[in-house]
């Protein structure tokens, strides 16, 4: 490739970086002291009279490919590794959960108002109109998010393949994050599933030891999806928080 | 020129090795096994970090950042007590073999 601007050292290096930033393997530190390695190789062999670009092109070369790099990371280190895979999928699973309890919490609220406002509407029959509605408006709601983050990391797959050649499938943050949310839509699909009485009669007063019996577990399983899913995924993402080693520092 | 596994399998005892001799950073390592190993032992440079992670994790070397005068930051890395230990085991095995091909090779041996 033949280029008339000048070589410009730091945008090199700037460029380099990036591509060992886009590598989740690799902790700011280790970027830090492989592009002091690199910063130092470029000044070595400048003295043996290389052109910048080239010296610049040999030391890159000689620190090598930064996918490999992060590869050599991941095994060196395991436990770090597995701690931020679980990290990005708790966070998926908290986004999640987050996002369908406050959907959940406007549903109520419409039909709430509904019953308040316009009680003619109300009634029976109406319910087979709005509950689907709302369910469509539901499904578009909380859907879309879900599908875009799909499309979004099936084109980066596509891209980070055609880059790397060998990218690991769950080296990438976003499809842990998708894999969490999966895991928790799926939890919550069984529990729908598996509790029909709970969803279908809580509220309509038609009382027995079953309507009792799902009631009670609908509370339940409310206040495990409401409350206990997201403290124990928040307790989770701080104990698993990426630590910075002792002494590290990183560069800007 | 050295195959890749033979690489991968003598970078620990190297590594500790060089740090021996006095502490060292990463760059001055790669230097010192490149030059005396008269450019045979060549390194993608990048793959001595993750061993000097592991060698770290095991306990053999301790780190410690420094600002050097340029106002940049460097890595330092030094051999610890368990790292003395573990380079005088290192040091018997790969004597064991260099010993046994230098037999089988008519070389003289080497000295312990």
């Amino acid at each position: 490739m033949e280029t008339p601007t000048r070589f410009d050292l730091d945008l090199a290096v700037a460029a380099w970086r990036r591509q060992l930033t886009a590598q989740p393997d690799l902790a700011p530190a280790d970027v830090a002291e492989l592009e002091t390695h690199l910063r130092e190789a470029f000044a070595e062999l400048r003295q043996r009279g290389l052109a910048e670009s080239e010296a610049f092109l040999v030391a890159r070369h000689r620190v090598g490919p930064p996918a490999q790099i992060a590869d050599e990371f991941a095994k060196a280190e395991p436990l770090r590794y597995w701690r931020r895979c679980l990290f990005w999928a708790a966070g998926g699973a908290l986004v999640a959960n987050l996002w369908q309890v406050t959907l959940n919490c406007g549903i109520e609220d419409a039909m709430d108002a509904l019953d308040q406002y316009a009680p003619q509407w109300s009634t029976a029959s109406t319910a087979f109109l709005a509950i689907p509605l709302a369910a469509l408006l539901y499904v578009a709601v909380f859907g879309l998010p879900v599908f875009l983050t799909i499309g979004w990391f099936l084109r980066r797959r596509a891209r980070a393949v055609a880059v790397a050649g060998s990218s690991h499938f769950w080296r990438s943050r976003w499809r842990l994050a998708v894999a969490g949310t999966l895991t928790i839509l799926a939890i919550e699909g069984l529990q729908w599933w598996a509790l029909p009485l709970s969803t279908r009669n809580s509220g309509n007063g038609d009382s027995g030891f079953f309507m009792d019996t799902g009631y009670n577990i609908a509370v339940w399983s409310g206040f495990i999806m409401n409350a206990l899913w997201p403290v124990c995924l928040l307790a989770l993402m701080v104990w698993l928080l990426p630590r910075r080693e002792s002494g590290a520092k990183c560069a800007a | 020129m050295l195959t890749k596994d033979l690489v991968a399998a003598s970078a620990r005892p190297l590594i500790l090795s060089v740090l021996a001799e006095g502490e060292s950073y990463g760059y001055a390592l790669a230097r010192r096994v490149r030059e005396l190993s008269a450019d045979q032992i060549d390194w993608a440079d990048g793959m001595l970090y993750p061993v000097l992670r592991r060698l770290e994790g095991e306990g053999l070397i301790a780190s410690e950042w420094r600002q050097e005068e340029n106002g940049r930051e460097r890595r330092y890395y030094k051999l610890t007590q368990d790292g003395r230990r573990a380079l005088k085991a290192e040091k018997a095995q790969w004597l064991a073999v260099h010993n046994t091909l230098s037999q089988l090779w008519k070389l003289q041996p080497a000295s312990i």
